[in-house]
């Protein structure tokens, strides 16, 4: 089948209309994507699940927000449950390589009349190394660290956000965010900058080593796009049961609208449905018991 | 005329007939027109077409395929192997996720071969009884290929991924096969288990150790097989773990055995660190390096070999003071001049094996 080069909206627009065969005309074979539980691997799999999910939500509409070429942003309402979602693309010449889906998961799974899904969630590991390498006792800095190819346009705005999340700034929203900024985040929030800094303090008081790791941007006209990786532990016991030490791992995206050099509109999700398994599925550790199944006395 | 790798390709593309011969490949059926077509046209023929026999024509007869454990000879083994991993999976999808080759003159090419396989799990395999589910697992197949066969293999393939998909243990797994090695080794002639494996971990202990390395790395566009030689050396042999930060991407994505996935410098730096402290002596042999261009950078394929005392906890649980021996290849994507992908596979129900006294 012929390739077909089509940009983030389009591709949006027909995946929602039961076009199911845009995804052979533009995904490569090989394509894989990776939301906040899963990754699935082969055209065939993302076929699959964009039938499962159109089965999941027969009356659900679409509504388009902000799309560049390689990035929707989009409203789903199924009944009275509105959820936001944000499709990153990645392409290698005409066709879709991989996809970084991140929706607001909570929203989606009330909607889908749903607990969270775990079955489809990545196993869970003893976690790895720092949230802030090599670093030690130095504050997080002014600079944020970002990719060599993240575009110069997006560079100021990355800077505002590491010091937001990653030094804890929360007061910078005031500095940043215009007084009647709009801002949309995870788990159906809303509200202006007011609501945006009630949700993070709520959320670093819960995860107070939070670590916003930069991975890519789109910038053009008055609009930023950041998706991101949200590294943290869970030690404060607000909002997510009793703390339980355990590394979390999600991956974010936010896309902002600037006028003036403020921000006036902020989409912020993080699929927060993908907390609470990481907090309470098993995590592998190899050789944690000896050879008749007791402890070794190693467990995390 | 160039050799087209798998960037933006699709797989009709791919198995389209591909013309006129695009590369000199001597000896090669007439049907293949450069490497890359060879290994992605006969891997589809092979498995996902189910035309077994073809391995005839494109296993050399004393073909040695090395995987960490131990090497099987011959074609006819490899048929067999083929067939029994088809009867346990039949659906098998190889998606080919790079082809990353090299020429070596009189001996032909190497051909670095990533998959990801989907499959269902319909049969017994080595695994167990049939279960059913359904599995995803990377595979690294290093080919060397001369006149239409493939004359010497390194197979790597994420064992202890595919078992966690399966729902079985890789450690009882392990443990099961390591009993039964000591069975072995207890008759072996002179009571030497695997010797292989012996001759392998002095290969790489016997290397003498660099010199203490300054904190700097080759361009790794311009210099693949410096860069990885490098690398390494810095990394591993030098634990110098913070060279980490120069040659991997902030937002670098790193997959490894076990269906591990890791994002960044504090996850990636993580990773080396309880690999070493694993196995504290480890000494470490860059076996082979294969590199091909990609737009706005380059992929390389570096298969390497450790060796080492499994004499810390790190990953692997409490020390047991047994020798360990991993063969492993690594796949990195550079863009921006770091890399930006690494997907490193081993056998870690085989390096497990090792850790519960077998092989």
């Amino acid at each position: 089948m012929t390739a077909v080069r089509i940009g983030a909206a389009t591709l949006e627009t027909q995946l929602r209309s039961g076009r199911f065969d845009v995804i052979t005309r533009t995904y490569l074979h090989r394509a894989t994507r990776e939301t906040g539980s899963a990754m699935l691997h082969g055209r065939d799999a993302l076929l699959a699940a964009a039938l499962a999910e159109a089965a999941a939500f027969p009356d659900a509409t679409t509504t388009l927000g902000y799309c560049a070429d390689d990035l929707s942003t989009f409203v789903r309402q199924q009944g009275d449950h509105r959820w936001r979602g944000h499709r990153w693309l990645a392409r290698e010449g005409d066709r879709i390589v991989h996809e970084t889906l991140v929706e607001d998961g909570q929203v989606r799974d009330l909607a889908a009349g749903r607990e969270a899904e775990t079955a489809g969630m990545a196993r869970l590991y003893q976690p790895l190394g720092e949230l802030r390498p090599g670093r030690g006792q130095f504050a997080a800095g002014e600079a944020a660290i970002v990719p060599p190819d993240w575009p110069a346009a997006a560079r100021a705005i990355a800077d505002v956000f590491h010091q937001i999340w990653n030094a804890k700034a929360i007061d910078l929203v005031e500095t940043f965010w215009h007084p009647d900024a709009e801002w949309h985040g995870p788990a159906g929030a809303s509200g202006g900058r007011a609501g945006l800094m009630r949700w993070l303090t709520a959320l670093f008081a819960a995860f107070p080593d939070a670590t916003l790791l930069f991975e890519r941007a789109i910038a053009h006209d008055n609009a930023v796009a950041l998706l991101w990786r949200l590294h943290a532990h869970h030690r404060g016991g607000q909002g997510f049961g009793p703390a339980t030490g355990r590394r979390i791992r999600l991956v974010g995206s936010s896309v902002l609208r600037i006028e003036g050099g403020l921000i006036v509109g902020d989409e912020t999700l993080l699929d927060m449905s993908a907390i609470a398994p990481q907090l309470t599925m098993p995590i592998i550790v190899w050789r944690a018991t000896n050879s008749e199944g007791l402890p070794d006395g190693n467990d995390p | 005329m160039s050799v087209p790798g798998l960037h933006g390709r699709d797989i009709g593309d791919l198995l389209a007939p591909q013309g006129l011969r695009r590369q000199t490949i001597p000896g090669f059926d007439a049907d293949y027109s450069d490497i890359v077509d060879y290994i992605l046209r006969c891997t589809h023929r092979i498995w996902e077409g189910k035309d077994i026999g073809l391995i005839t024509s494109h296993y050399a007869a004393d073909v040695v395929i090395h995987t960490m454990a131990g090497p099987t000879h011959g074609v006819d083994a490899v048929i067999a192997n083929t067939a029994r991993t088809l009867a346990a999976f039949p659906d098998r999808l190889l998606i080919g996720e790079a082809v990353i080759w090299s020429d070596e003159g009189a001996d032909g090419f190497l051909s670095s071969h990533r998959i990801t396989s989907v499959a269902t799990n319909h049969g017994t395999s080595e695994f167990g009884p049939a279960t059913g589910r359904q599995v995803a697992f990377t595979t690294v197949a290093d080919c060397l290929c001369r006149e239409n066969c493939i004359v010497e293999e390194w197979l790597v393939r994420d064992n202890s991924g595919m078992a966690l998909d399966l729902g079985v243990d890789p450690v009882a797994m392990a443990r099961g096969q390591a009993a039964a090695d000591r069975v072995a080794a207890e008759r072996a002639p002179g009571g030497v288990p695997a010797p292989w494996r012996a001759a392998a971990m002095a290969r790489v202990r016997d290397l003498p150790l660099t010199a203490f390395p300054a904190r700097s790395l080759p361009n790794a566009d311009a210099e693949p097989a410096e860069f990885a030689v490098a690398l390494f050396d810095l990394v591993v042999s030098h634990r110098r773990f913070a060279a980490i930060h120069d040659a991997w991407s902030p937002a670098a994505h790193w997959q490894g055995p076990g269906g591990r996935r890791l994002f960044g410098h504090g996850e990636i730096t993580g990773w080396f660190i309880a690999l070493i402290a694993s196995f504290g002596d480890a000494r470490i042999s860059v076996d082979h390096v294969a590199a091909q261009p990609l737009p706005g950078g380059c992929e390389i394929a570096v298969r390497w070999s450790l060796a080492g005392t499994h004499d810390g906890h790190g990953l692997y649980g409490p020390p047991t003071g047994r020798p360990v021996w991993i063969m492993a290849v690594s796949h990195w994507r550079i863009e921006a001049g770091v890399i930006a992908r690494d997907v490193t596979i081993f056998d870690e129900i085989a390096l497990l094996r090792q850790i519960e006294g077998g092989l």
